[in-house]
């Protein structure tokens, strides 16, 4: 069969191309109805007084008064505050226990396999077992954590959880642990990946086990870094489930993040476009955030040719 | 390429043809007049609601649905906001929390029920007196305002009783509490019966319900709520709160706040027989009556609760779970029937206290076998003692007015920081009016 010619402005020829367009239809609707829509429809929402339940009927068009009211809330405001350390503490905790975890698997040593598959457990776990466990160990009462710290002398042990300044870092730690097991697999895919000649060479020329790691090592293993750092940064911003779980925000507001606030705002006191702007803003800042990601990489990721 | 194009197109016109046989599937209608009642999947498999939604039927002669929603307590409101958003038409819903009832009155989700009433020839004022509440522009109205209008037929009074383990109390050679008798007289019985050894507090309640923080400012009938303004700065309600903190705190006689939120202490905890007392609504009855999901090998008591030191607020606190008609309802008049159907039946159904006016001595006679326990001791006279011959007067527990929908929250959030002394109380209060305050503008 004779194959059409090109008409010179694309690669594919226009049959191929408009079968392919068929082939990527689902997926296309599916985006376009799951993602776009519903984003199209925030903003739209955001612009709109639909705080009560009245209906879509009854709202109308309001401009940027709820972004306004967000920028008035202190509770709001607040929470997008503590979402930005929060996001600071998991996505440099992740990364860095991620590597060093990924570092250790990379060489031989008695019981790797039971030391991986233990690291890869949490992962696959459930948020609501891995909480209950969490706050029975951590209970400041009667947990086997604070019960050791008396032991070793200390009088007043932390709240973990239920102290203002605690429960904070304690969400980061557990979403931390619970999560360490992919930044741990990419990262020890990507260190596979060294070629051994690249070690050989630096340690011939007299280099040390760090200068290895540092000028060896870490530049190539950067590309998966980046990746990392960018997905670990969306993961949480988004995240809800530990927040919600574990303390609920509490205690007071100390570790409301800005999900669990949005969340109620929507779902609680049917305020829709309040917590719409409220999403519009934060999709704001991971957008910008993303974007200086994105710019920055060239200071230090390295990709090889 | 030709094959995998015809294939990839019967694949297509598969499902968009599945897609719409499902759509164009209807349903045949009933008979007879269905009535649909939204209800949680805990209390859909609970025989207590089988017999309700029979006795209904038998009386309206229509056939009731359970329009079943698998979440309770906050998340099944949640998931009615969804489906009355969407335009869905169940007939009737449950209230239990006035607050929700207030937020579904303001919103146009629940039609007023006078007027289909009337026209079957009941006299709602008559036959639910000050059980009624009334809501007039979307605010609630007193019981005199002639604009108010009631939205809402309740279905039973839950009255705040201090239900208590006796084997506890026989333990620690304590006297059963009775009334009248105050808040100093609690903590000094729960005192005696707090054994920290054996993991028992003398008092349970349940922290994660705010009006037990203000529950002796209201028993004085404190007014937190006054043209316009919400003001918790008042001395009664420092005095409320640091009772309820001490409580935990100092007197050490339940789970303080910190304890009972870290270890996630859970709402029927009482149940496990490691608690003296519980104060809480009536509606707790049902618990005690289930020895199937609460196997006990201990009797229970109740009491009136306990009022102010200083001889003023003799009243306990209450709630009445209410009905309303939905706004998608095709038909008002068969809602209307069926609300007052399940009235006339929930009480002996569910073993509670109905909200009417004036019981018959035979539903008087009715309503004290209900709440008989052989087994526990609870005999008519002690039931008739409680409820019909008590002195204590009644009051709504919550506080409903522009912002309420927040006060929980608030309360909870605020007086936490308090409780795990983050917090002093003057600030703590002030914070709560302030919140309250931005609440109600919104």
């Amino acid at each position: 069969m004779k194959r059409k010619a090109h008409s010179g402005k694309g690669m594919i020829p226009k049959n191929e191309g408009r079968v392919g367009l068929l082939f990527v239809l689902p997926f296309l609707l599916g985006f376009l109805l799951f993602n776009i829509f519903p984003l199209v429809y925030q903003i739209v929402l955001s612009l709109t007084n639909f705080n009560t339940l009245d209906g879509r009927n009854a709202s109308t068009f309001v401009g940027l008064k709820n972004f306004i009211s967000v920028f008035r809330d202190p509770i709001a405001l607040a929470s997008y505050l503590r979402t930005f350390v929060y996001v600071l503490v998991f996505v440099c905790g992740i990364n860095v226990a991620g590597l060093l975890v990924a570092l250790a698997l990379h060489r031989e040593f008695y019981g790797k396999r039971i030391v991986t598959t233990l690291i890869l457990i949490p992962y696959v776990s459930n948020i609501v077992a891995v909480a209950i466990v969490w706050l029975f160990l951590f209970n400041p009462f009667d947990g086997p954590v604070n019960k050791l710290i008396k032991l070793m002398g200390v009088q007043s042990p932390p709240y973990w959880f239920g102290g203002v300044n605690g429960s904070l870092p304690m969400i980061a730690l557990v979403a931390v642990w619970h999560n360490i097991a992919f930044q741990t697999i990419v990262i020890l895919a990507a260190l596979q990946e060294v070629p051994k000649e690249l070690h050989e060479a630096c340690t011939i020329d007299g280099g040390s086990a760090l200068q290895r790691f540092v000028n060896v090592t870490f530049p190539l293993i950067t590309p998966a870094l980046f990746f990392l750092v960018v997905t670990s940064t969306f993961e949480a911003f988004a995240n809800y489930s530990y927040c919600r779980v574990l303390t609920n925000g509490g205690p007071g507001n100390s570790s409301r993040l800005i999900s669990l606030n949005i969340y109620q705002q929507a779902f609680t006191y049917n305020r829709y476009s309040f917590a719409a702007a409220q999403t519009i803003l934060l999709f704001i800042v991971i957008l910008l955030l993303t974007r200086l990601q994105w710019k920055g990489q060239n200071k230090w990721v390295y990709y090889q040719m | 390429m030709k094959n995998s194009r015809r294939l990839f197109v019967v694949v297509l016109l598969v499902m968009v043809s599945c897609f719409l046989f499902a759509a164009g599937q209807k349903e045949k209608a009933p008979a007879k007049a269905e009535i649909s009642w939204f209800l949680n999947a805990g209390q859909a498999d609970q025989q207590a609601f089988k017999d309700l939604k029979a006795a209904v039927e038998k009386q309206t002669g229509y056939t009731v649905r359970f329009n079943v929603i698998p979440a309770e307590s906050d998340d099944f409101y949640k998931k009615i906001d969804l489906a009355l958003m969407s335009g869905d038409t169940t007939d009737i819903m449950p209230v239990d929390n006035e607050i929700y009832g207030l937020k579904y009155v303001s919103n146009n989700f629940v039609l007023p029920v006078d007027a289909v009433a009337k026209k079957l020839g009941v006299d709602l004022d008559k036959a639910f007196g000050k059980y009624l509440p009334k809501y007039k522009e979307g605010l609630p109205a007193s019981a005199d305002d002639a604009g108010g209008r009631p939205y809402y037929i309740p279905m039973e009074i839950s009255i705040n009783q201090c239900f208590f383990n006796k084997k506890i109390f026989d333990d620690a050679g304590v006297p059963y509490p009775k009334s009248p008798w105050t808040w100093s007289d609690l903590v000094t019985a729960a005192k005696k019966i707090t054994n920290p050894d054996k993991g028992i507090y003398g008092l349970f309640l349940n922290e994660d319900y705010e009006y037990h923080y203000y529950f002796q400012a209201r028993q004085k009938g404190t007014v937190a709520y006054h043209n316009g303004v919400w003001d918790f700065s008042q001395p009664a309600f420092k005095g409320a709160l640091q009772f309820f903190t001490d409580m935990g705190n100092t007197e050490k006689i339940m789970a303080s706040r910190l304890e009972f939120d870290t270890k996630k202490i859970q709402w029927d905890a009482f149940m496990s027989g490691k608690y003296g007392m519980w104060i809480v609504g009536s509606w707790a009855f049902q618990l005690f009556n289930d020895r199937t999901t609460y196997p006990r090998d201990w009797e229970y008591g109740f009491a009136n609760v306990p009022t102010p030191d200083d001889g003023s607020g003799k009243v306990t606190l209450g709630s009445p779970t209410l009905m309303g008609m939905c706004k998608g309802t095709k038909q008002p008049e068969a809602a209307v029937r069926a609300l007052l159907a399940i009235a006339d039946n929930y009480w002996s159904s569910i073993k509670t206290i109905p909200a009417k006016a004036n019981l018959t001595a035979d539903e008087k006679k009715a309503v004290i076998a209900g709440l008989v326990s052989e087994k526990d001791g609870i005999t008519a006279d002690v039931v008739d003692q409680v409820f019909f011959m008590s002195p204590l007067g009644f009051m709504g527990e919550k506080y409903i007015a522009p912002g309420s929908a927040e006060l929980s929250d608030i309360w909870l959030q605020e007086a936490g920081l308090y409780c795990i002394g983050q917090k002093s109380i003057d600030d703590t209060l002030k914070a709560i009016s302030e919140r309250m305050n931005q609440a109600a503008k919104k």
